[in-house]
């Protein structure tokens, strides 16, 4: 595969993100600084989900472990973050092992509802055991932020959607995605070809939680404070779900297209319909994105430009 | 002290089990290193499963399993692949969103995350391999669906062979092929065979089966009938008795 066309499209990728602060008002800005998060969140879902097909319904769990680790250590004891962040990734890269033992025999909707009740024990877990620690139902807040600012922060975001985006890019686009993709159709013959799928299974599933614990931990300092209830949800899961589903899954471009397409729907739909309504709706279109391409928005866009193409090349060298 | 020195892939005394029902039942079979072994039986003799122990995709409930005489009784799938034993499969079991090369490709890759990601992929060792099975680049851009069970079994023997295999194990190699396409087949078992390859070989059709191999044994119900050469088995009463009893 050649490599110059990917790499141009990275690279005007950031150049128009990096110029959309101009051009907007803080407002969307900050709306952006959202839809940043859930590109990681969504990315890290579709590593796992996307690619090797073990459908997780327990990303907030992963995000919650970050999330809660390194709040707990700046909070309590006042742990730097250069310390702290990176105790909240490696704490999720030890929860997302917690994924691979129910994956060692089941998958399919069985695998997502025990990475469900992963998510719920934490839920639980939160607010029962030590909540002078936890911060209980409420949650803790007054947790230091990185920067200040809408425009700051959306650079910092941005920043992060960018490096992981481009990462996992070239990683998956070596013979390890191919290997993943393989798990997904069809696991016994993979290992059937030579190759131990606990480990490939163990690869993505490390990963994704990686990814997942970044942002997860990002994302607590963003808000400067973390609470059970928000995080541990449904409607939060199957944003980052539907993110990953519309924006086209297996690969990079698509959770990132998903996530920013996701959170300016749900926000122009806010005036409108201020409750969970919101959801049905969005659940609809994404619905509707699915059965006219399942392989979601990055496809459409894909084939879209593919039909442009010739059309503007005409255009150009018509006099 | 076992079996002469030869002896490459072995089950003894495997017996395996689906709910009540005895799959195998205490079966002892063994191929030589460079034999060409046929294994057949009615339907439901068992013969897959012993393909499913040999490879470690099945457990046996007792009995043991040995590959140069080293026990593999407990060794998972991929490394015993990796030793150096890899089978088809009588449904063929292609990764179906995948062309033809990329299938290839995927047999082909070392068992270590580090390396899939930082080595580049051997270059042409891919389409050398389909050629070997008589595919060109139309075939290697094909998906499974748009590929007749003859080029099925194709892609099933080049994924086996890409995992440089000392021993192959054909699950029903021949069936649902025209004569052409077992001819085709045919002729590429017999160059495998001169090259030194080992094979135990699952076929229905004796026919197309008797000029390929050394010896066969025969199973019925889990547990093997008779062995020889091909035309002495099939002389043998019980083989005729349990081949009619099917029919
Ligand atoms: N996974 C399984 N679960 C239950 N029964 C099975 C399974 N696999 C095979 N069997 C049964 O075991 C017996 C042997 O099957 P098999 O090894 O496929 O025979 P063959 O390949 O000789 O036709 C058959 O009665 C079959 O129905
Ligand atoms: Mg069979």
């Amino acid at each position: 595969m050649p490599l110059a066309r990917p790499l141009l499209g990275w690279l005007a990728f950031a150049v128009v993100m990096c110029l959309v602060p101009v051009f907007v008002s803080t407002g969307t800005v900050r709306i952006l600084v959202f839809a940043n998060f859930l590109a990681i969140f969504a990315m890290s879902w579709d590593v796992i989900s996307g690619r090797t097909g073990y459908i997780s319904f327990g990303h907030p769990f992963l995000i919650g472990i970050a999330g809660y680790t390194t709040a707990m250590l700046t909070y309590h004891l006042d742990t730097p973050l250069w310390l702290s962040i990176p105790a909240g990734v490696f704490a999720t890269l030890v929860g997302g092992t917690l994924f691979l033992l129910p994956a060692l025999r089941i998958r399919g909707t069985y695998f997502a509802l025990v990475t469900l009740a992963f998510m719920e024990l934490m839920y639980q877990l939160t607010q029962v055991i030590a909540p002078k620690v936890t911060g209980g139902t409420r949650g803790l807040s007054g947790i230091p932020t990185i920067v200040s600012g809408a425009i700051p922060n959306y650079y910092l975001t941005f920043g992060l959607v960018f490096a992981i985006g481009l990462g996992l890019w070239f990683v998956l686009r070596t013979r390890i995605g191919a290997a993943l993709a393989a798990l997904r159709m069809d696991e016994g013959a993979v290992a059937a070809s030579g190759l131990s799928t606990i480990r490939l299974k163990l690869f993505a599933f490390m990963t994704s939680a990686a990814v997942a614990g970044i942002g997860g931990a990002f994302y607590v300092h963003y808000l400067g404070s973390i609470a059970p209830r928000g995080l541990f949800d449904i409607n939060f899961l199957f944003t980052i779900l539907v993110a990953a589903l519309l924006g086209g899954s297996s690969t990079v471009a698509g959770p990132i297209l998903g996530a920013y397409f996701l959170t300016f729907l749900l926000e122009y739909l806010r005036p409108y319909l201020p409750g969970p309504e919101r959801y049905v709706i969005y659940g609809m279109i994404a619905l509707v994105v699915y059965v006219l391409e399942p392989r979601g928005l990055h496809a459409i866009l894909r084939t879209g430009a593919r039909r442009l193409a010739p059309l503007l090349a005409r255009r150009r060298i018509a006099p | 002290m076992g079996r002469a020195v030869n002896t490459l892939l072995e089950l003894r005394e495997v017996t395996k089990r689906f709910g009540g029902l005895v799959a195998l039942d205490g079966l002892s079979v063994h191929v030589d290193s460079g034999e060409f072994l046929g294994l057949i039986g009615p339907n439901g003799a068992g013969k897959t499963t012993a393909f499913g122990v040999l490879t470690g995709e099945q457990r046996p409930d007792s009995g043991r399993g040995y590959f140069h005489g080293d026990d593999v009784t407990r060794m998972p799938t991929h490394r015993r692949v990796a030793r150096g034993i890899a089978r088809t499969y009588q449904i063929p079991r292609p990764f179906g969103e995948m062309t033809v090369l990329d299938n290839v490709r995927v047999a082909m890759m070392p068992d270590s995350v580090r390396r899939l990601i930082a080595e580049r992929p051997p270059e042409g060792v891919d389409r050398e391999l389909l050629r070997s099975v008589g595919f060109g680049e139309r075939e290697a851009a094909m998906y499974p669906d748009q590929l007749s069970m003859g080029e099925l079994r194709k892609l099933e023997l080049a994924r086996t062979l890409a995992t440089e295999p000392e021993v192959l194990l054909l699950d029903e190699v021949f069936a649902g092929l025209t004569r052409g396409e077992i001819a085709q087949l045919s002729a590429l078992l017999v160059a495998e065979r001169r090259s030194g390859m080992t094979a135990i070989i699952v076929s229905h059709d004796l026919r197309s089966l008797a000029p390929l191999v050394d010896r066969v044994v025969v199973m019925s119900f889990g547990a093997v009938i008779a062995e020889g050469a091909f035309e002495e088995v099939l002389d043998n009463p019980l083989v005729r008795e349990a081949y009619l009893g099917q029919a």
